[in-house]
């Protein structure tokens, strides 16, 4: 035990240089080597994933839009164990979308049935979290809480992201933008060890840090873009051109942000920024995607073949 | 245009139906076995297998089909798949494999009681601009309806109406 103590700690102390080594070399390039994949063309494991969540011990979470169901695979890519499936009932989907994982819970949302479903890791359905709101991203802060993006019913709610316990019961709002129009701040975010919020939009060109009294600490934009594409669809003007897709923090603190249709290599482009926002690197997905992932391992997840298959890439950095 | 286009179709759909009908009456072509007095060609595109509202009509109308229609056998209903893939060969095969499973997984899911064909050789093409929408054909009541998706009650109520007409 006192050994197992001893190597935990030496482990610690040379990830903690490690990492600041990494943070004060520059940044060159970003390469992937692929180290899984689950599904493919040929068997029925995946029809089409959603969104994906990993564990401490590299056992894999996915939601299928297609079967409605949730699937847990192990490290090595092998289904677990599958549930879920097709209703309205408790533990059930009609369009299941996010997924979350912390603390040996998941936190799943479906995108035609309000709140939040949650699953233990063996995914045994546990509780539902009523929330009247559609959710467009959402996390887990330390204390158990949960914070969500969401499309705002009433103006109270434009431009904030909202905290909830889990019985549902908004506890506080954390404001990001001023906002008119709930469509055009539609965003994603991520969350630091220090719990500052990393905010990207769908539809704007704009990416910004916010501490958690909503204090603005930076703004980027990537390609200068300063309209929209709007499309008229009856009498609601909607936009047509997405800008950002996801953002996922690695372990060193970086932000990986996933671009959309903006970009040349469309649903593609994954451009590297530092906790300060500035550009340290791009690279290119092998195939598109609406999402990427990075786990503790520091493993990058994304989606190949129209989501039939799950691809996992060991992130490989080189410095100057 | 666009009747003009939906004129073309009909057309085309009943030499079509006339073709299934032919094969199906040979097939069948016994005095104990009922013949088949309709068709109903249900157009899906291929979006719809994934997207949970645009097939609410679809899985609405597959429901109505196990619980609600008598006669089935005396009613013929083919779905047919339409999708876009990319012309380059290689990347064509890879979406034709990857819409199959979707399929695979939508039928296996919903429940789906009749058979879904791909559209291969896109003779349906014209209704890629569209939304998904069901065909009925009644030779006997001379009847040729087009309903488009999403379904209104009203009119699962008339293709029920109609399919209950059996003579």
């Amino acid at each position: 035990m006192r050994n197992f103590q001893r190597s935990f700690v030496i482990a610690f102390i040379f990830l903690s240089f490690f990492s600041l080594y990494c943070e004060a070399k520059e940044l060159k390039g970003i390469y992937l080597k692929e180290i899984l994949s689950i599904g493919g063309l040929e068997n029925d494991v995946l029809y089409m994933w959603a969104w994906v969540t990993v564990d401490k011990k590299g056992n894999i979470y996915v939601t299928d839009s297609i079967d409605c169901s949730i699937k847990k695979f192990n490290s090595e890519g092998v289904l677990i164990k599958k549930a879920g499936g097709k209703g309205q009932g408790p533990g059930e989907f009609l369009a299941p979308r996010l997924i979350f994982y912390k603390e040996g819970m998941l936190y799943i949302t479906d995108e035609r049935k309000r709140g939040i479903e949650v699953f233990d890791e063996e995914l045994n359905y546990k509780f539902h979290i009523p929330i009247n709101l559609p959710i467009f991203n959402l996390n887990i802060l330390s204390n158990g809480n949960l914070v969500v993006s969401v499309f705002p019913l009433n103006k109270n709610d434009y431009g904030k992201l909202l905290i909830y316990d889990l019985k549902g019961t908004l506890k506080d709002r954390v404001k990001y933008c001023e906002s008119s129009n709930p469509i055009l701040d539609t965003v994603k975010f991520e969350i630091d060890k220090k719990f500052n919020f990393y905010i990207i939009y769908t539809w704007k060109d704009k990416i910004e840090k916010i501490n958690r009294k909503g204090e603005k600490l930076w703004s980027r934009s990537l390609f200068g873009k300063k309209s929209i594409k709007i499309k008229k669809i009856g009498a609601v003007k909607v936009p047509v051109e997405v800008i950002y897709k996801d953002i996922t923090l690695d372990n060193f603190g970086n932000l990986f942000i996933l671009t959309g249709s903006i970009s040349k290599n469309k649903s593609r482009d994954v451009y590297v920024l530092n906790r300060d926002g500035n550009l340290l690197t791009t690279f290119t997905l092998p195939d598109s995607s609406h999402c990427i992932y990075i786990d503790k391992n520091n493993f990058l997840y994304t989606r190949a073949d129209m989501g039939a298959t799950l691809k996992k890439f060991l992130i490989e950095y080189e410095y100057r | 245009m666009n009747k003009l286009r939906f004129i073309i179709i009909s057309i085309m759909l009943f030499l079509n139906f006339s073709f299934f009908e032919d094969i199906l009456a040979n097939q069948k072509n016994s005095e104990n076995t009922p013949q088949i007095e309709k068709f109903i060609l249900v157009i899906i595109n291929s979006s719809d297998l994934y997207c949970s509202i645009c097939n609410d009509s679809l899985i609405e109308f597959n429901e109505f089909l196990l619980s609600k229609v008598l006669n089935k056998s005396r009613i013929f209903v083919v779905g047919i798949l339409l999708y876009k893939c990319p012309p380059n060969k290689k990347e064509y095969e890879r979406c034709e494999k990857i819409i199959k499973k979707q399929l695979r997984g939508f039928i296996l899911t919903n429940n789906i009681c009749f058979p879904i064909v791909l559209d291969k050789f896109h003779v349906f093409k014209e209704f890629n601009k569209e939304k998904s929408a069901i065909i009925y054909f009644d030779k006997l009541n001379g009847i040729l309806k087009k309903y488009m998706f999403p379904l209104k009650s009203n009119q699962l109520e008339e293709i029920f109406s109609f399919t209950a007409k059996i003579q």
